[in-house]
């Protein structure tokens, strides 16, 4: 029940903020709006949450690579400014799909949790997007316009996460 | 006319190609244009936001970012299946 | 021009160059993956850009806080869209969206 009423209280105080910041006022009516309204989305939430239709754990571990992200995007960016220009005159461009390892582990709540994000944090930058994530055979299929050597998956993300 | 102005109607002339995008190509190619519209629609009300000074339009914006991403996933989902 | 005036059109320009690149890279590319990448610098770089121009003019007032959240919003959507839309493209190529053999082998097209 505490941690019901945890994710309950975890997910009011964001929602409330942000009501109060796209309204702009602290007029009484407008805050009282506010509570309500962020009381029922939080509430819906809670009850989608707790059916467990998915189960993920995540270790902020994972995150440490996550400044590198920007310079990463900058990098892509211009790799696909040079393959637009490639392509434009002549050379064209093909993508490939690649396979590169991604060690694979049970199907639990912490596997679908690092699924996940590494699915979300590779294919941030604009030249890698995967496709998929074999868990059972730690592969991971991507497609990359302009193919690079070496993993495009942050090392952080090869950690398992410690139960 | 600011330069926000300027800004709006730059972004508008890329709704060309992603218009020919979609009138072309297989299925997937034009879920893609139609993705990318969606995305430059976005910041075409961002930047109209202030070209206008109407707050209103950032609301606008967040709203599509949202519903773009759910109706392209929604296409996706469709066309894996059932399309 | 002051200096925040000349950064504002400096991103301004950022963020609608990387966008018009971005359609015009959709445009000529040959197939639905290729085309993909090309979304990326429209959906991460050019909201950044435009968001941190809105910021640089507005300050952090309720402009711009929307203006922060319409970015955050769209560099989190879009790869999740990417990795739906490349998935989608490939289960409708292949039947399914798993390793094939010879992609274990090298690189393929």
């Amino acid at each position: 029940m505490a941690r019901r009423v945890g994710f309950w209280i975890a997910w009011y105080v964001p929602l409330l903020a942000l009501w109060l910041a796209f309204v702009d006022t602290f007029n009484p009516e407008e805050v009282a709006l506010g509570l309500v309204a962020a009381a029922i989305a939080a509430t819906a939430a809670e009850v989608v949450r707790s059916q467990e239709l998915v189960r993920f754990r995540m270790d902020p571990r994972w995150l440490r690579d996550v400044p590198q992200l920007p310079r990463q995007v900058l990098r892509d960016c211009w790799l696909l400014t040079v393959a637009l220009w490639r392509h434009c005159t002549g050379r064209p461009v093909r993508g490939v799909f690649r396979v590169v390892p991604f060690p694979g582990e049970a199907d639990d709540a912490s596997s679908a949790g690092r699924r996940a994000l590494v699915t979300a944090l590779v294919s941030v930058a604009p030249n890698t997007v995967v496709v998929g994530v074999e868990g059972a055979g730690g592969e991971m299929l991507i497609h990359q316009l302009v193919p690079e050597p070496g993993s495009p998956v942050p090392p952080s993300m090869l950690e398992e996460r410690n139960e | 006319m600011n330069e926000w102005a300027v800004a709006a109607l730059a972004l508008l002339a890329g709704l060309v190609p992603c218009g020919v995008v979609c009138l072309r190509g297989g299925p997937v190619d034009r879920l893609v244009g139609l993705e990318l519209a969606g995305t430059v629609d976005t910041l075409v009300l961002l930047v109209l936001a202030q070209a206008y000074d109407r707050s209103i339009y950032f609301d606008l914006a967040l709203a599509l970012a949202l519903l773009s991403f759910a109706g392209g996933l929604v296409f996706a989902r469709f066309l894996e299946r059932w399309i | 021009m002051s200096a925040r005036d000349l950064a504002v059109a400096v991103l301004l320009v950022l963020g609608v160059g990387v966008t018009l690149l971005s359609c015009a890279g959709v445009l000529v590319m040959r197939n639905p993956y290729d085309r993909l990448h090309y979304t990326g610098p429209a959906a991460v770089l050019a909201p950044v850009a435009i968001a941190a121009a809105v910021v640089l003019e507005e300050r952090l007032s309720a402009a711009g806080i929307k203006a922060v959240l319409v970015a955050i919003v769209l560099v989190t959507t879009n790869p999740v869209l990417g990795h739906a839309t490349a998935r989608a493209a490939r289960i409708r190529q292949f039947g399914e969206w798993t390793v094939r053999e010879e992609e274990r082998e090298g690189d393929r097209p």
